[in-house]
């Protein structure tokens, strides 16, 4: 943790507005990509970082001195998308046979993939949107924002062995997806 | 020593396009955010558990009057 956290985690104890400010700006790109990533939706995944940092806010006074910032957003962020997933899955049960009003469409790009600037970019976009939910969120987490796989299996509840499975199985279908966009080193190892 | 997988899935995640959320949207949740950490919880999320609680230890009340006398 640098400095800069610590002061952060101290401003929120005190209810300070502007350490709030202070991790917002510093964390709401990082968490909002995992949610687009995660959810697929960008209306959901606004709503869910809202209620992130909402709730960052409503427990701040609770934290510890050393209460690490990534970890207690990635978390609640997690939290957040199984709770969603979860709705969503009711949702299709208790729809029953009706037809779907907005047919699920394979090809459909998300909202991650529409905003690439390269093939390589949309490609990477595609091949992490395809992962199964459970590979692609540690490949988010270990790999996109740099958390320690000990860590992410905290925020997970899982085991750290099971975190690296996950992480080598994940690198495994990325690399299949990717086909020619992988990097060398993927091909020749 | 070899990369490990963690390894190389960083060096993808420098391909990939940060995200931004809408500056409006941001806005208004930087200012609830504001509002709220300086108020720390609401009286309503300490009140709505106290309702429930008392709503239902009055009806279990009423409920086991019912059946015993």
């Amino acid at each position: 943790m640098d400095a800069d956290e610590y002061a952060w985690v101290d401003g929120l104890r005190a209810g300070a507005p502007a350490a709030f400010d202070a991790v917002f700006g510093a964390y709401r790109r990082r968490v909002f990509g995992y949610l687009v990533r995660m959810t697929r939706r960008r209306d959901v995944a606004e709503d869910l970082l809202q209620e992130t940092f909402l709730r960052l806010a409503q427990h701040g006074r609770t934290l510890t001195a050393e209460t690490r910032l990534a970890a207690w957003l990635f978390t609640v962020a997690h939290r957040l998308v199984v709770s969603w997933g979860r709705a969503q899955a009711v949702r299709a049960a208790l729809a029953g046979d009706l037809p779907a009003r907005e047919p699920a469409d394979p090809a459909a790009r998300s909202p991650a993939d529409a905003l690439a600037d390269s093939q390589a970019q949309a490609a990477l976009e595609r091949a992490l949107a395809a992962l199964p939910d459970a590979y692609r969120e540690v490949a988010l987490l270990v790999g996109v924002e740099g958390l320690p796989p000990a860590e992410v299996a905290l925020i997970l509840g899982q085991r750290p062995d099971a975190i690296r499975q996950r992480l080598a199985r994940a690198r495994t279908m990325l690399a299949a997806s990717l086909g020619e966009h992988a990097p060398d080193r993927w091909r020749s190892t | 020593m070899s990369p490990t997988p963690d390894d190389d899935l960083e060096e993808l995640s420098g391909q990939l396009r940060a995200l931004d959320i809408d500056p409006a949207r941001a806005a208004a949740i930087s200012a609830a955010g504001r509002r709220d950490v300086t108020r720390g919880r609401s009286a309503r999320r300490f009140l709505e558990p106290v309702l429930v609680g008392l709503l239902l230890g009055s009806f279990l009340a009423w409920a086991c009057w019912k059946v015993f006398f």
